[in-house]
C-alpha cells in the first residue's frame, strides 16, 4: 500500500461541457440597445429600482417591471477592483491576462442599480469610490449586440 | 422548533491543501467514524444521514451517490444539500430540523469538500452569468476587495488593520492541529504578500483545503444519556434576501438591510440578546477575508458602525481576550468551502464543552455564535449553549 | 491555446455557445491504487473481502456499505466471469471510449460478489444472452487505468 504522505495513483479526464445559453427577451432588448449606443434598463412601477442586467420581474416587489428608459452613459464608481492575480478562466479554458480593472458603477438615472464591467485604470488612487467615469463604446460597425459592445469605462473629470 | 436538539458527536479531518493520498471516500469515512466514536455510538444507531458538498468543485455531480459506503448512508433515509459557501450550516440546519421534527432522534450530519481534483476559481467562474460578468468577475477576491476598500474609504481604517487581524486569527490557528495553515503571521508578511485583488493580498485570503466534517445530532432526551456534555443548539435562523449575485449581489448599492444583519437581529430578538460583546463568549464566524473581519463584527452589532477596526488596533479579538474571534483560526486559516459552514458549528461545540485543547478560549463558555456565509450575502446563524 | 469564448450561435432570439472547461485530476486513494497497479503490472483483476459479512467486492473499497467494517482482506479475483445484464447505446457522445454502438455489461468476475461495469466487444449486440460467460481482454499497453481491460468477450465454451 502507500507510504505515509505518498501520493495516490490518478485519473486525469479533462473536461469541457459544451454549452448553448440563450439571453431571454429582457436582457437581449439591453443588448440590442448597446448596438444602438444607448443603455436602456427597466424601471419597476412599484419601488422605482432598475436592474441591470434587466429581466421581467422586479426581485424585492415581484411585481412585472414596467416602462424602459435610457440611463447613463456617465456614471459614479460604487468600488473598484484592479485585478492582479491571474486566475484560470473556464469559458477561456486557459488562465486570464492581468492586471485589468473592473468596477460596479451607479450610472446616472439609476440610482439602486450597480453595472459591474471594465475600468480601463490600473491605479486604485485614480479610481475611487465617487470618481465619475463614462462608458466608451466601439465605433458602430463593430457593434454585435453583445456586452462588448461597450469597450470599457473610463474615468472622466467631473 | 419542536424536539431540543443536540450535538452529541463531533469529528473532524485535519484539514490539509490537498489530500493526494486518499480519495473522497476515504476522507469523509475518517470524519465519520471519528464523530459515531466521540459519541460513542455505532453507525446502526444512526437514524438519518444528510450530507452536503459543493458538488461542481468536486468536478463530480451528486457525489453522495458514490461515497455512501463510506459515509455509513446506505440502506438510511437521507439527503444532500447543496448551498454554496452556507452549505455547511445548511445542513446542520437541515439536520437540527431533522431531529427537531421527531420523525429522526439521531441524525449524522456530513460537510466535506477535496479541492485537489479541480480548479476551484474555474468552478466558480460558472456562478457567473455568461452573458454578463462570468468572464471578467473573480468571484469571492473581487467582492472582498469591494468590501476592503469601501471600509477604509467609509471609516478611515488603516490598510494594516486587515493584516493585523489576519496576524491574530494566525494564533488561534497556530494552536489547532485540524486547521489547515497554522503557520503565525506578522502584519508585515501579510502586507508582503501578493497582491490578488487590491487591496485583497494572498494572505487576506482563505486557502482552499481539503476537508470533512461530521456532527451528531440527537433530540434532548437522547441527548442527555448519549452525552456528558451535550452542546445545546439553541436557536438557528437561515436569511437569503440579496439580490441576484452578479446584479451585484453582495456589493448592493442600497441594501436596506444584508443579509447578515436580518439574521442577527431575529436571534438575537428571539433569545433576549441586548448586549452581544457581553453575552455571547465565542465567535466562529464564516469570514473567509480578514478584510470582512471589521464589517462582519459591525454587522452583528459587537459595537458602533466603524469602530470594528479600533477594537482590533487594540488587538481585543484574540482568543485569550475579551471578544474571540474565530479562536480556531476560522475561514481564513482553513476553507474547504462545503465543510467550513459545519466546521464553525463543530469548533464553536468544541469551545463549550471545553475540549478545544490549545485553542480554548480564556473566558467561560456559556454560550456561542457560529454561522456560514455565502452567496450574496446568505447567512445561516446559529446560538449553540452549554444548558437549556 | 486560449480559444475564443464563445460563437453567436443564433442572432435573433440571441443565442451563443460556450464551454466550462475544467481540469480534472482525481486521486484514487490507496486501496484503487493497488486495485489498478496490479491491473497494469499483472493484469490481475483484485477484489477486497470482507470478514464479518462474507461479501466479496469488486471494485475493492475502504468500507464495508452493508456493516461498515473496515475492509483490509485483498482476495485475488478470476480475469473470467458471467454478465448479470446488459445494455447497448447507438447514440454518439464525446465520452463514449470506443465507437458506437457500444455494449454496456455488468459483470460479475468469478469469484466476487458484486457487480463491475465495463464493456463488451467480439460479439453482436443481439447474441448477447444475461449469464453468457465472459473473460477479460487486456490491453498491450497499460497504463492503470479501468480500460487497461480493453473489453470482456464471450468465453469459447
Amino acid at each position: 500500500m502507500l507510504k505515509k504522505n505518498e501520493e495516490s495513483h490518478s485519473i486525469e479526464i479533462p473536461m469541457e461541457l459544451e454549452y448553448k445559453w440563450g439571453a431571454g427577451p429582457h436582457f437581449q432588448k439591453f443588448l440590442k440597445g448597446l448596438k444602438a449606443g444607448k443603455i436602456l434598463v427597466n424601471k419597476c412601477p412599484s419601488c422605482g429600482r432598475h436592474q441591470i442586467p434587466p429581466i421581467n420581474v422586479c426581485g424585492r416587489c415581484r411585481v412585472e417591471m414596467g416602462e424602459w428608459e435610457e440611463i447613463g452613459p456617465k456614471g459614479t464608481i460604487f468600488a473598484y477592483q484592479l485585478v492582479a492575480e491571474p486566475t484560470y478562466d473556464a469559458g477561456l479554458a486557459g488562465m486570464r491576462d492581468v492586471p485589468y480593472g473592473t468596477a460596479h458603477i451607479i450610472l446616472d438615472g439609476a440610482p439602486d442599480a450597480s453595472f459591474f464591467y471594465k475600468v480601463n485604470e490600473l491605479d486604485p488612487q485614480k479610481a475611487k469610490i465617487g470618481s465619475r467615469v463614462e462608458a466608451v463604446f466601439k465605433p458602430e460597425e463593430e457593434r454585435q449586440g453583445l456586452l462588448t459592445d461597450i469597450i470599457h469605462f473610463k474615468v472622466i473629470e467631473e | 422548533m419542536g424536539e431540543k436538539v443536540a450535538i452529541v458527536g463531533i469529528g473532524q479531518t485535519e484539514h490539509r491543501y490537498h489530500r493526494t493520498d486518499i480519495n473522497a471516500e476515504e476522507m469523509v469515512n475518517i470524519a465519520v467514524r471519528r464523530a459515531l466514536e466521540d459519541a460513542q455510538l455505532t453507525i446502526k444507531d444512526i437514524d438519518a444521514v444528510v450530507s452536503e458538498n459543493m458538488d461542481f468543485l468536486e468536478g463530480h455531480y451528486a457525489p453522495d451517490c458514490m461515497l455512501v459506503d463510506g459515509s455509513g448512508g446506505q440502506m438510511k433515509p437521507g439527503f444532500r444539500i447543496q448551498t454554496g459557501g452556507t452549505g455547511g450550516g445548511s445542513v446542520t440546519g437541515a439536520g437540527c430540523n431533522a431531529v427537531a421534527s421527531g420523525v429522526f432522534n439521531k441524525v449524522l450530519v456530513i460537510a466535506w469538500q477535496k479541492h485537489d481534483a479541480v480548479n476551484t476559481n474555474a468552478a466558480i467562474s460558472a456562478t457567473r452569468e455568461p452573458f454578463y460578468d462570468r468572464f471578467t468577475n473573480v468571484g469571492a477576491s473581487s467582492l472582498f476587495s469591494s468590501w476592503g476598500s469601501r471600509y477604509m474609504q467609509e471609516t478611515g481604517c488603516p490598510e494594516e488593520i486587515a493584516a493585523l487581524s489576519r496576524s491574530i486569527t494566525s494564533e488561534g490557528a497556530s494552536r489547532n492541529p485540524c486547521a489547515h495553515v497554522r503557520r503565525r503571521v506578522s502584519v508585515e508578511e501579510v502586507m508582503n504578500s501578493r497582491i490578488l485583488v487590491w487591496p485583497l493580498r494572498l494572505l487576506h485570503m482563505s486557502p482552499t483545503s481539503c476537508g470533512c466534517v461530521a456532527l451528531v445530532l440527537a433530540n434532548g432526551q437522547l441527548a442527555k444519556k448519549i452525552s456528558k456534555k451535550p452542546v445545546w443548539i439553541k436557536d438557528f435562523v437561515i436569511v437569503h434576501r440579496e439580490q441576484s449575485v452578479y446584479r451585484g449581489g453582495a456589493v448592493e448599492v442600497s441594501p436596506d438591510k444584508y443579509g447578515i444583519e436580518v439574521a442577527v437581529q431575529k436571534l438575537y430578538k428571539r433569545n433576549g440578546i441586548t448586549n452581544p460583546a457581553k453575552e455571547i463568549d465565542v465567535w466562529e464566524t464564516y469570514t473567509p477575508s480578514s478584510w470582512a473581519d471589521m464589517p462582519f463584527m459591525e454587522l452583528r452589532y459587537i459595537c458602533e458602525k466603524g469602530q470594528a477596526w479600533k477594537l482590533i488596533e487594540k488587538e481585543k479579538t484574540r482568543f485569550d481576550r475579551e471578544i474571540p474571534w474565530n479562536p480556531s483560526g476560522g475561514v481564513v486559516c482553513t476553507n474547504p468551502i462545503g465543510a467550513s459552514g459545519a466546521i464553525r458549528v463543530a469548533e464553536a461545540a468544541l469551545q463549550i464543552r471545553g475540549e478545544a485543547g490549545e485553542h480554548q478560549v480564556s473566558k467561560n463558555v456559556e454560550l456561542a455564535e457560529a454561522d456560514a456565509w455565502g452567496g450574496s450575502h446568505w447567512s445561516v446563524m446559529f446560538l449553540l449553549s452549554k444548558s437549556i | 491555446m486560449n480559444k475564443k469564448l464563445f460563437e453567436i450561435i443564433s442572432g435573433d432570439p440571441l443565442v451563443i455557445q460556450g464551454r466550462v472547461a475544467l481540469p480534472y485530476k482525481y486521486y484514487v486513494g490507496p486501496i484503487a491504487t493497488k486495485f489498478f497497479t496490479e491491473l497494469k503490472d499483472n493484469k490481475n483483476i483484485l477484489g477486497m473481502s470482507c470478514t464479518q459479512c462474507g461479501i466479496t467486492y469488486v471494485p475493492p473499497r475502504e468500507t464495508c456499505g452493508r456493516c461498515f467494517s473496515k475492509l483490509g482482506k485483498w482476495t485475488k479475483v478470476g480475469s473470467k466471469g458471467t454478465l448479470l445484464t446488459y445494455t447497448v447505446t447507438y447514440y454518439p457522445l464525446n465520452v463514449h471510449p470506443y465507437k458506437e454502438p457500444i455494449i454496456y455489461g455488468i459483470i460479475r468476475v468469478n469469484g466476487a460478489d458484486t457487480g463491475l461495469v465495463h464493456i463488451l466487444d467480439e460479439v453482436n449486440p443481439s447474441e448477447v444472452k444475461i449469464g453468457m460467460g465472459l473473460e477479460a481482454v487486456f490491453r498491450e499497453e497499460r497504463t492503470g487505468n479501468i480500460l487497461d481491460i480493453k473489453y470482456f468477450r464471450p468465453t469459447k465454451d
